[in-house]
């Protein structure tokens, strides 16, 4: 089956894609995806928008998008074997940087998610925005070269899928 | 809670972790609410923990992503080389966890910040080089003319908090970011890292207004003569004969670059009928000088001190309390935004803001680094373009 894990850079990206009465369609049409399986992302994705979102107000919308798919896309749990073995790659691990003091990034957990679907047979797409590596960090895009795992922006996506426009 | 079958942290890296944090295992298994054993024989492998929660509680009280306790090995991490000065008297040898976690924090920061202007083709800082055998005064006096700041604007400030903001901005024109992290009564007064592309001050926001403006300055110091440096108590070092020569010259640095001579002699001269060869002894008359000039009152009395015109017995004078902030409320609550402007200084947001618009980091990124919210980034954006 195909699978789309979605990170936290996508998410937030649609926000600067298109005016507020399309993002509405779009997320929409993209928990129809999370309701069919096709369209994942682990916990700490949710983790980190909700620390994007200050306590005090209402979720903004890819906050609120993704509290409302919350059940279904987090299914598979936390992939720490995988994460393990991810890892283990000398170039993958660069993807997130140790020294970071705060809020934890997603990008790894996604990476493990995507890793252990597509060893599982699936057939896996990561969408991310983060292409350009830093001497700190590794992009996801790269990251994913090494595993061999597809990576495209969610505008991309977006046209495949005949989503938006 | 949530059982896992199995949490395959690996020990090595959880011992580099523990190590690195600053904190001793019973602290941490005190900060866990978790018996020292258990924590050791995770660390021997003869046991691993058991929810993903008692991994999150690790993750924090280590700060560490819960990601690095998975690398098969402790990561090789290049520390920038940070001298650990302090009095001859004080029974402190390293860096405590506060000041580890700040300086893990300030040093990412700084990479980050230093690869941005590099690759948007910034040129370096040009902060002059000094040796510490040089003349102190007249390092500052070239200094003081390279931030362009005139004594008239200093004196015309409102407050120690507008001076503050004041020599805060004139060192962020000149490119040099002034941070400002809340480490505490036990930790240092702040600490400086050297980077062509991104030179950094930490202070700790612990002592009042005049005692951080001294800081600054006095890490300015160790800039211009490349030392990076952990200062604790420096003023103290004055008092003791086998004190650190380098911190001695970085607070004569200090002292005359916030209190240019010239400019101190007409004050006393003014503001307390001072004439030459006079001895300035009263506390009183050092307070005049110290209210002026918002600066710290061990700051004027060693200026004084080094012009002659006053002698240690003034320092020592000066209570202890001197540098606390004056109790009070706590004043209104700051949203996040406020608070890392505050912390990490408008400088910084400016070249993540700079990153973003240029597309070198995604909105994600800059996120990750700034800690604030999406709705914040979007006003930092706007303050851009507006």
């Amino acid at each position: 089956m195909e699978i789309w894990v979605i990170d936290t850079s996508s998410i937030i990206h649609i926000r600067e894609l298109m005016p507020i009465k399309e993002q509405i369609k779009v997320y929409a049409t993209l928990t129809q995806l999370v309701d069919s399986q096709k369209l994942v992302y682990p916990k700490q994705v949710l983790d980190e928008l909700k620390r994007y979102t200050p306590k005090s107000t209402k979720p903004d919308r890819p906050l609120e998008w993704a509290l409302f798919n919350e059940k279904k896309a987090t299914r598979s749990g936390p992939q720490l074997a995988t994460l393990k073995t991810i890892l283990a790659h000398t170039q993958v691990r660069r993807i997130f940087d140790p020294e970071k003091v705060g809020v934890g990034e997603a990008d790894p957990h996604v990476l493990a998610l995507a890793y252990h679907l597509s060893t599982s047979g699936e057939q896996v797409t990561v969408l991310s925005e983060e292409r350009k590596d830093r001497p700190d960090k590794l992009s996801m895009t790269t990251a994913c070269a090494h595993l061999r795992l597809i990576c495209m922006p969610i505008d991309a996506f977006l046209a495949v899928q005949s989503i938006w426009p | 809670m949530k059982k896992l079958k199995h949490v395959p942290l690996t020990p090595s890296v959880l011992s580099w972790a523990i190590a690195e944090s600053g904190l001793t295992i019973d602290e941490i298994a005190t900060r866990m609410n978790l018996d020292v054993g258990t924590l050791a024989r995770w660390q021997r492998e003869e046991r691993q923990p058991t929810t993903l929660t008692e991994l999150k509680r690790l993750s924090q009280v280590l700060k560490r992503q819960l990601a690095t306790f998975f690398l098969p090995e402790p990561p090789t991490i290049i520390h920038p080389q940070v001298e650990f000065r302090r009095p001859p008297d004080s029974d402190r040898t390293r860096p405590n966890a506060k000041e580890l976690r700040y300086l893990r924090e300030a040093s990412r920061l700084q990479r980050a910040l230093s690869w941005i202007q590099r690759e948007l083709s910034v040129e370096q800082v040009d902060l002059p080089k000094i040796s510490n055998s040089a003349n102190p005064d007249r390092a500052a006096d070239q200094l003081r003319a390279s931030l362009k700041l005139s004594v008239d604007e200093q004196l015309s400030w409102g407050d120690p908090a507008k001076a503050l903001q004041g020599w805060r901005n004139a060192l962020e024109a000149y490119g040099i970011h002034v941070f400002l992290f809340p480490m505490g009564a036990d930790s240092c007064r702040g600490f400086s890292l050297w980077d062509d592309y991104a030179p950094a001050i930490a202070v700790n926001t612990h002592w009042k207004n005049e005692a951080r403006i001294f800081t600054i300055f006095h890490e300015l110091g160790h800039l211009v003569t490349r030392s990076n440096s952990f200062c604790v108590s420096p003023g103290r070092q004055f008092l003791i004969n086998d004190g650190d020569s380098h911190e001695r010259w970085c607070e004569k640095f200090a002292s005359a670059v916030l209190l240019p001579w010239l400019d101190v002699r007409r004050v006393l001269q003014q503001k307390l009928g001072w004439s030459d060869g006079a001895v300035i002894a009263e506390l009183n008359d050092l307070r005049v000088v110290a209210r002026l000039f918002k600066v710290s009152l061990q700051a004027a009395a060693l200026r004084l001190i080094e012009s002659g015109v006053a002698t240690w017995s003034l320092y020592q004078s000066i209570p202890e309390w001197a540098d606390n902030k004056p109790k009070g409320g706590r004043g209104k609550g700051r949203v996040r935004k406020e608070i890392r402007e505050s912390e990490y200084g408008q400088r910084t947001t400016k070249v993540f803001r700079n990153a973003l618009n240029e597309e070198l980091m995604t909105r994600r990124d800059v996120l990750s680094y700034l800690e604030v919210t999406d709705s914040d980034l979007y006003e930092i954006q706007k303050i851009s373009t507006g």
